[in-house]
């Protein structure tokens, strides 16, 4: 079953399939992904995972980009790379004035580190056109981070570089972050036959996205390897939401985050707006679920073997 | 296999046509009839609008519009088919024309107007985005 799937990471140890398309548009699953690591891990604190990760691309991948929102997922990325003295450089996307309450988390680290970043810039509706065309190609629902994605990979690719992001990230589910997908629309990964949510994690459409966009790059930082995923799993304060989380497991200040546009965007631009209305009505996932907090502990702790 | 299902607004610009004989205009989803209407003369230029829900198989289908008128001179044309469901959905303006068997959405005399278009429709407007 798993030998014929897509995969990211470390050994290739996520499986992982897209199953909505053109042909097939109501799939039983619209996306699966699964944690299949041979071996078994133990738990280490997170810098530690971290470093062992950062180590490990060092030394397979050269010339390394790290992309930078202004979230706290990719801040620590770069100060993992950073705090090891490993090269990198750091790029920052800018669409016209959308994100700039988002970048400037990014530009602020970078000044303060004295790194002078790379910045990809787009207009508006250059961005638009990109994130309606990715989402076109692949039926996909999520458009701006796979549309963004694309412009700073294109840009490491015309430079010969490799490029490691923030984004792969598992998360918690049900949490505030992630009310959009309780209230804006009822995500069917993420919620049981009566309605009720399930309680556990999942991956993003854009990530199962960018890796079959862009198979050779290495940009899962934080799901890399088991030991890192285990390690935030292991160490994730139950009691506390995600933001809360990242801040104090990754040791950065907390932001506000919009993750490029604001939703008001989405509704008042022409073009946007009958994406939006369109895409909106394409599948009723955006999300695959992975497993609750005890089956993830458990995979990650026994490993798969070879099955 | 599942179900399209879908609400459809139709928006039909009609032309004052000064006569007491009615033109007609006839809406049908495939073959079948949606609506059928005499137009009375109407002041000024006016629209009409036709609603309808529907649940419709994986596969081509047609919306047409057709506009008997024998005797006055008026003439229809068709705006908008705005294609929706509980979670939004989206003005077909652009793809009015474009869609058409005929490449026009106005009609006069005797004429037939149909919007070709596949099920599930939304992945369908998707596969010609941007429209």
């Amino acid at each position: 079953m798993y030998d014929n799937m897509l995969s990211m990471g470390k050994d290739q140890w996520i499986k992982f399939s897209l199953n909505r398309s053109y042909e097939n548009p109501y799939p039983e699953k619209e996306m699966e992904v699964y944690l299949r690591p041979k071996q078994a891990s133990a738990v280490v604190d997170w810098k530690t995972a971290a470093r062992h990760v950062a180590e490990d691309i060092h030394a397979s991948y050269d010339n390394l980009y790290v992309a930078m929102s202004g979230g706290i997922d990719s801040e620590f990325v770069a100060q993992s790379f950073f705090d090891l003295g490993i090269p990198f450089k750091p790029i920052i996307f800018r669409v016209g004035e959308l994100n700039e309450l988002d970048i400037w988390w990014a530009f602020k680290w970078c000044k303060d580190n004295n790194i002078e970043p790379v910045i990809v810039d787009a207009t508006i509706e250059e961005w638009v056109t990109r994130l309606s065309s990715v989402s076109r190609k692949y039926c996909g629902r999520f458009g701006a981070g796979p549309g963004t994605m694309s412009f700073v990979n294109d840009y490491v690719i015309a430079h010969g570089g490799n490029l490691v992001t923030g984004a792969g990230f598992i998360e918690y589910f049900p949490d505030e972050n992630l009310d959009y997908m309780t209230t804006r629309y009822k995500d069917s990964s993420m919620h049981n036959a009566d309605g009720t949510p399930k309680q556990g994690y999942l991956m993003h459409e854009p990530d199962l996205l960018q890796q079959l966009s862009y198979p050779t790059m290495p940009f899962n930082f934080l799901s890399w390897t088991p030991e890192i995923v285990l390690s935030y799993v292991y160490h994730r304060d139950m009691t506390i939401d995600s933001a809360a989380n990242k801040a104090k497991i990754m040791n950065c200040l907390p932001r506000p985050k919009n993750i490029g546009a604001p939703n008001c965007f989405f509704m008042l631009h022409p073009r946007a707006r009958k994406w939006v209305g369109i895409k909106n009505n394409i599948g009723t996932a955006e999300c695959a679920y992975l497993g609750t907090r005890e089956e993830l502990l458990n995979v990650l702790t026994n490993g798969v073997g070879n099955a | 296999m599942r179900k399209d299902k879908l609400d459809f607004g139709i928006t039909i610009y009609v032309e004052r046509h000064g006569s007491t004989h009615l033109p007609t205009y006839t809406v049908l989803l495939d073959d079948t009839v949606i609506e059928s209407k005499h137009i009375p003369d109407v002041k000024s230029n006016d629209n009409f609008m036709v609603y309808f829900s529907t649940e419709l198989d994986q596969g081509p289908h047609t919306i047409s519009v057709k506009y008997d008128n024998p005797l006055s001179k008026g003439l229809i044309r068709i705006d908008n088919i705005y294609a929706g469901t509980a979670a939004g959905g989206f003005n077909c303006d652009s793809l009015v024309k474009s869609e058409s068997s005929s490449k026009t959405n106005m009609l006069r005399n005797t004429g037939i107007y149909q919007f070709n278009f596949t099920s599930p429709f939304f992945y369908w407007a998707l596969s010609r985005y941007p429209i």
